[in-house]
């Protein structure tokens, strides 16, 4: 199994460079920690699938072996960026955006440059609405560490 | 318990003193918050005079109540 670095493209699958030659995604973003990290716990990876190409993009993965490297790859659908305001990723708000908008462009274009930046209050809020899914787990295994 | 999920713990825990310092800071930059290790935002939280303790779990406690004041 490849060493896992922050050099991704070294060892980026073959998968995404045939995607986008064939015009159904419209690029890769790392982001998250592992842009920083030298050794990283985890590479996220952004994929954006070009404007009605979803169809293409699962017919030309479903046969796909599994990765030598375990990526965690949020697909993104290029419809999703139409109304920006209102982007959210599961429980992920607003500060993905930014997150996506500093991670590094791997292939093809960040269609997040393009967004000007969210208003800071609306980045708090949001990553305040994110803690509570991360206190609630913690509490919770606090109780098994002391209590089983 | 499953011990493998300790280092899990470990990364979420890092990760969400960092979002909280952000959250009682007047920090504005993200995600460049993530960058700073979890021993400096610690510290600048003591410096933002947070009582904090070698207790990971009174740490969480204490600095969400106070996040909740403000955000809720």
């Amino acid at each position: 199994m490849p060493k896992l670095t922050n050099k991704i493209n070294e060892v980026l699958p073959k998968i995404f460079f045939d995607l986008f030659k064939k015009d159904i995604i419209l690029g890769v973003i790392q982001f998250g920690s592992s842009v920083i990290k030298k050794n990283p716990n985890d590479i996220d990876l952004a994929v954006i699938v070009k404007k009605g190409k979803l169809h293409k993009f699962i017919e030309n993965t479903k046969n796909t072996k599994p990765l030598k490297i375990i990526y965690d790859i949020s697909l993104i659908l290029e419809e999703e960026l139409e109304d920006i305001d209102n982007f959210n990723f599961g429980v992920h708000g607003s500060y993905l955006i930014e997150s996506f908008r500093f991670g590094k462009t791997l292939i093809g274009k960040n269609p997040f440059l393009i967004f000007p930046k969210t208003d800071e209050k609306k980045i708090k809020n949001d990553i305040f609405e994110r803690m509570k899914e991360y206190i609630y787990p913690k509490k919770k295994l606090f109780e098994s560490i002391f209590f089983t | 318990m499953n011990p493998s999920f300790l280092p899990k713990f470990e990364s979420r825990y890092a990760k969400t003193i960092k979002l909280a310092y952000f959250l009682l800071s007047k920090e504005k930059k993200f995600p460049d918050i993530l960058s700073i290790s979890e021993d400096n935002c610690l510290s600048k939280l003591k410096e933002m005079g947070y009582t904090l303790n070698i207790d990971k779990r009174l740490n969480i406690e204490l600095l969400w109540k106070k996040i909740k004041e403000q955000y809720s």
